[in-house]
């Protein structure tokens, strides 16, 4: 509970599930690629939290969103990977348009002269 | 349950290698970029977090209505409850005591009073009563077959009547009772045979043609050892014999609530059952038999008296004194319930005051709760900040008060066999046709049991894991011990409860010492006669197909037997036992009295034989006892009590003077030659009434119960006084046997089932509610450690802290001990009628029982406030 990532965002749950989703979007991963993955791409802004990732991901398993198998990795370790359902890909597009119209709404509230970042 | 656990295992070993393998990549990624083994491991640690919290967490999302989640629970309870031993225990002790008591007398009160004959359509069933009271109504023979052939609202009618009977094999004989029925009675009522048959029609058509007989499932097991083949054999009752043709099933023991029939003999068999009753089915006037009916279908219960009424009104032209003026339906779904009538206020009583032992017990346990979990703020705090439902936290608490209370409800089922066993044993079991009361615990006591535990378990969980599921998570998580001053809401509860249990503690044991005062009372009346002297042994001689003489014989040789034995001062017969609930009421006119119009002259009566009075240890006030004299060829005698000499012949002597018998050619004269102290042996609760007693060589009787006084051990004579019977005649069966002390007792066995178990439960709460003060201040103690050090710091005397925390709990105990105290004085007028020579409102009790109660909880708030003293001030500064 200290203070370790004040230079990062705190993910909320619902955009997390968005995020895990988006990252299973290319193919199966494991929970740690998820979340590296997750980290890289935000350019290092993002750091999830696995007591958020794997409650998250168990979840989204038990909505049927994306569905897990096990595999064995290079060097001899069970490894379960998650991918994505068919339910998952609607999900996943429905809530990406939501996204975009929050985001677009909320980049104009904060910014109403023109289109730009700061952050 | 295996399958499921290794299904659980499975899913845990699964959660444990994604984790691990998430480190070892985490891991690798590490030593790749060039750190060191230890360097990776620990950084990695570091990022990941805490492990077990993670898997906890993560176990959350597996959702709250599978199996597994059921088992995670249960398994973290039983953790926790492994960790916190006393507590443990302390819980599961006192709920099961509650559980116990409650499942125990509800047993015995659905058995007796609650359920339904075991028979179809039980609804359908009326009984006949003369009066809207229930007093059940008795008609002749031919009464009977006239109401039942023609009313046109039963479909069916039955008639039957209960009598000891005397059963034999030739070798062994017992006392057993019986009901001669109707050849429609099982028909009627709907039962089937165990084995064998019923009643055939032609069974219960022509008199004395069919001796046949069916015969209850106890006396089926308990003699013939449940064997088969008992079908087709032949018994002897009262000196006639009958083949078996059936067995009961074991649950129908007969139409009269509290008694068990061991043998049911068709109409027709009735002369057969003893002498003199030759004329009984031809008579009209002599009522002698009970009726149940069943209500045809859409017919109610008044349309069918109605009918009825009329029915016997047309009947009854000739007024006799046992025909039914008017008949009154009652509710017959239970069977007769006049034998058991008077236990239903006591046993009702009882269930209320072990439900509120198990409310206090409820209260106690949810304020341990409360403390608890108010110890496992944190834990609580933290399970929610990452994301656990509040429901899922509410769920876990329960899970554990359910785990709780169904350990309670285990070791309750224990505790309510040994319970059944305490509530049974005053029961009084001297009558010729004795009280059976069955509380034997089955599907339906349990399943009561189980309801209660899950009752009990939501009732004392709830409210707590409401209240731990929403914590003021910053303060918590912050690890602050709380101000007493931020915790108030919870205070009030756990205050609440304190005042709850002290109040319903001191209603309790005011109840309890009301009716053990009223008890004492009772024990301490003088009855008139030494009950601990006298043994009896009861005999049946009608049973045994004795005729007069021969009886006179039995009794003249059994008294010179029994005299002759070692120990024994006195010997001799009467017919009425005292302290029995068999009874002689008849008429008879002192010489020379006028009766106002309507009143009637009705005295007790009893026959004895020579020396009775000196056996049992009454005292003859005037005049003499009856002597060996005193035969049919001398004139007509009598012993009266005080009560009727005072009564006919105040201020006079009544020895001497005469009554009238009988009226015309049959009246005889008898005269006074004695008068006896009164006695209290109708009743230790009433006054004697007027009472008459005949000399038994006058008057012959062949109910007979042999009196001993004896200052010797009695079981010993019990043994001694068989075998003399044994000689006399091996097939006369003796009952009874047992001092006048035992009787006297069984008299009061309400008062003593009463008495007995308020006290228990009264003490069994006052020990809750002082456990529940005590875990209240101990746990404000340990609150407020840091407040105490600064007290103590800054000046104050050990004394005034001691003060202040007794203060706080007492002040709790004040309030429940005034609010207790006016409750107490509304509730005890229920149980006025149960009480003697003690008022409901008995200044004494009212004031030691508070102060009883104040002196122990004075203890309980004690103990916790010395631990308070005894805080060292540095080191409660230094907590934190």
């Amino acid at each position: 509970m200290k203070r370790r990532h004040q230079n990062r965002i705190e993910v909320l749950q619902g955009t997390l599930d968005l995020l895990i989703l988006q990252t299973l979007r290319w193919g199966a991963q494991h929970g740690y690629s998820i979340s590296q993955a997750i980290r890289i791409n935000s350019g290092e802004v993002l750091q999830i939290d696995t007591g958020s990732l794997y409650p998250a991901l168990h979840r989204l398993e038990r909505q049927r969103l994306i569905s897990s198998e096990w595999t064995v990795s290079d060097n001899n370790q069970r490894v379960k990977l998650y991918r994505l359902t068919v339910a998952g890909k609607k999900h996943l597009a429905a809530e990406r348009s939501n996204w975009e119209k929050l985001s677009e709404a909320v980049d104009g509230i904060l910014n109403p002269a023109r289109n730009g970042s700061e952050a | 349950m295996r399958i499921l656990r290794s299904w659980w295992r499975r899913r845990e070993d699964d959660l444990e290698a994604e984790i691990q393998s998430h480190l070892a990549m985490a891991m690798r990624d590490r030593m790749e970029r060039g750190e060191t083994e230890d360097q990776a491991a620990r950084a990695v640690r570091r990022e990941f977090g805490n492990v077990g919290l993670v898997k906890e967490v993560t176990r959350d999302m597996w959702g709250w209505v599978s199996l597994d989640r059921l088992i995670q629970d249960v398994r973290f309870s039983l953790r926790i409850m492994l960790k916190n031993p006393g507590f443990t225990v302390v819980a599961v002790v006192t709920l099961a005591l509650g559980i116990g008591a409650n499942t125990a007398i509800f047993g015995l009160l659905d058995k007796v009073l609650i359920r339904s004959l075991p028979v179809d359509q039980p609804q359908q069933i009326v009984s006949f009563a003369e009066d809207a009271a229930g007093t059940p109504a008795v008609v002749s023979y031919p009464v009977y077959t006239e109401l039942r052939d023609r009313n046109e609202m039963l479909s069916g009618l039955v008639g039957f009547f209960q009598q000891p009977f005397s059963l034999s094999n030739g070798t062994q004989s017992d006392h057993v009772i019986g009901q001669i029925v109707t050849g429609n009675y099982f028909d009627v009522l709907g039962v089937r045979p165990a084995l064998g048959r019923f009643f055939l029609p032609e069974e219960d058509r022509t008199p004395g043609t069919h001796p046949v007989v069916v015969i209850g499932h106890k006396l089926w097991r308990q003699r013939f050892g449940a064997d088969p083949a008992v079908i087709g054999k032949s018994v002897i009752l009262n000196e006639h014999s009958y083949i078996i043709v059936g067995v009961t099933p074991a649950e129908f023991t007969g139409t009269t609530r509290g008694t068990v029939n061991d043998v049911y003999l068709p109409m027709m068999m009735q002369a057969q059952t003893g002498p003199r009753r030759d004329r009984v089915l031809d008579n009209r006037n002599f009522g002698w038999l009970s009726l149940i009916g069943r209500l045809k279908p859409n017919i109610s219960r008044t349309q069918a008296q109605a009918a009825l009424a009329s029915l016997v009104d047309n009947e009854t032209q000739s007024p006799g004194r046992h025909e039914p003026g008017s008949i009154f339906l009652i509710d017959g779904s239970r069977g007769h319930m006049d034998r058991v009538n008077d236990l239903s206020m006591p046993l009702l009583l009882l269930m209320g005051v072990a439900g509120f032992v198990l409310l206090i017990a409820c209260a106690n346990i949810a304020n341990l709760l409360l403390a608890r979990a108010s110890a496992r703020r944190r834990e609580i705090a933290v399970r929610l900040a990452v994301g656990a439902g509040r429901f899922r936290i509410i769920r876990q608490l329960l899970t554990e008060s359910t785990i709780l209370s169904a350990l309670a409800a285990i070791t309750g089922v224990l505790v309510a066999f040994w319970f059944t066993r305490l509530l049974l044993g005053f029961q009084q079991q001297t009558n010729r046709v004795p009280r059976t009361l069955d509380g034997s615990l089955d599907h339906r006591a349990l399943l009561f049991t189980l309801g209660l535990s899950l009752l009990t378990g939501i009732l004392f969980g709830l409210a707590p894991a409401i209240h731990a599921a929403k914590p003021d998570l910053v303060s918590a998580l912050k690890e602050d011990t709380p101000r007493s001053g931020s915790s108030f809401r919870r205070f009030t509860l756990r205050h609440f409860l304190v005042v709850t249990q002290a109040s319903l503690s001191l209603v309790l044991l005011i109840g309890a010492g009301l009716c053990v005062k009223s008890l004492l009372a009772l024990q301490a009346v003088d009855p008139g006669l030494e009950p601990s002297k006298v043994l009896t042994a009861s005999f049946d001689l009608s049973l045994n197909g004795y005729d007069e003489q021969r009886g006179r014989q039995f009794i003249s040789e059994l008294t010179e037997r029994a005299r002759s034995l070692p120990g024994v001062e006195a010997a001799s017969f009467a017919t009425i036992v005292a302290f029995s609930d068999s009874f002689w009421i008849s008429g008879a006119t002192p010489e020379g009295y006028q009766p106002e119009p309507d009143e009637t002259l009705a005295f007790d009566f009893n026959a004895v034989s020579p020396g009775y009075f000196r056996t049992v240890g009454s005292q003859i006030f005037s005049g003499r006892e009856f002597t060996a004299l005193d035969t049919r060829e001398s004139p007509r005698v009598v012993i009266v009590n005080e009560a009727t000499a005072r009564g006919y012949w105040p201020g006079q002597e009544a020895v001497g003077k005469r009554f009238v018998r009988g009226k015309g050619q049959s009246a005889h004269f008898f005269e006074i030659v004695g008068v006896v102290r009164d006695s209290k042996e109708k009743g230790l609760t009433k006054d004697a009434g007027p009472a008459i007693c005949l000399p038994l060589l006058q008057q012959y009787v062949p109910e007979l119960t042999l009196h001993l006084r004896t200052g010797a051990d009695s079981q010993t004579l019990i043994g001694a006084i068989r075998r003399e019977v044994q000689i006399l005649d091996s097939g006369l069966p003796v009952y009874n046997l047992q001092t006048l002390e035992v009787q006297k007792d069984g008299s009061l066995y309400n008062q003593r089932l009463a008495a007995t178990l308020l006290t228990l439960f009264g003490l069994l709460a006052l020990l809750l509610a002082a456990m529940g003060i005590y875990g209240v201040l101990s746990y404000s103690v340990t609150e407020r450690t840091r407040e105490m050090g600064i007290r103590l710091a800054l000046g104050a005397q050990p004394r005034d802290v001691l003060n202040l925390i007794v203060r706080q709990g007492m002040v709790l105990v004040l309030i429940g001990l005034a609010i207790g105290v006016v409750a107490a004085l509304e509730l005890t007028r229920f149980i006025g009628t149960l009480l003697f020579g003690v008022s409901a409102t008995d200044p004494f009790i009212f004031a030691s029982i508070p102060l009883l109660l104040l002196t122990v909880s004075l203890l309980a708030c004690w103990i916790p406030a010395r631990r308070a003293t005894r805080v060292d001030p540095l080191v409660a500064l230094r907590y934190e």
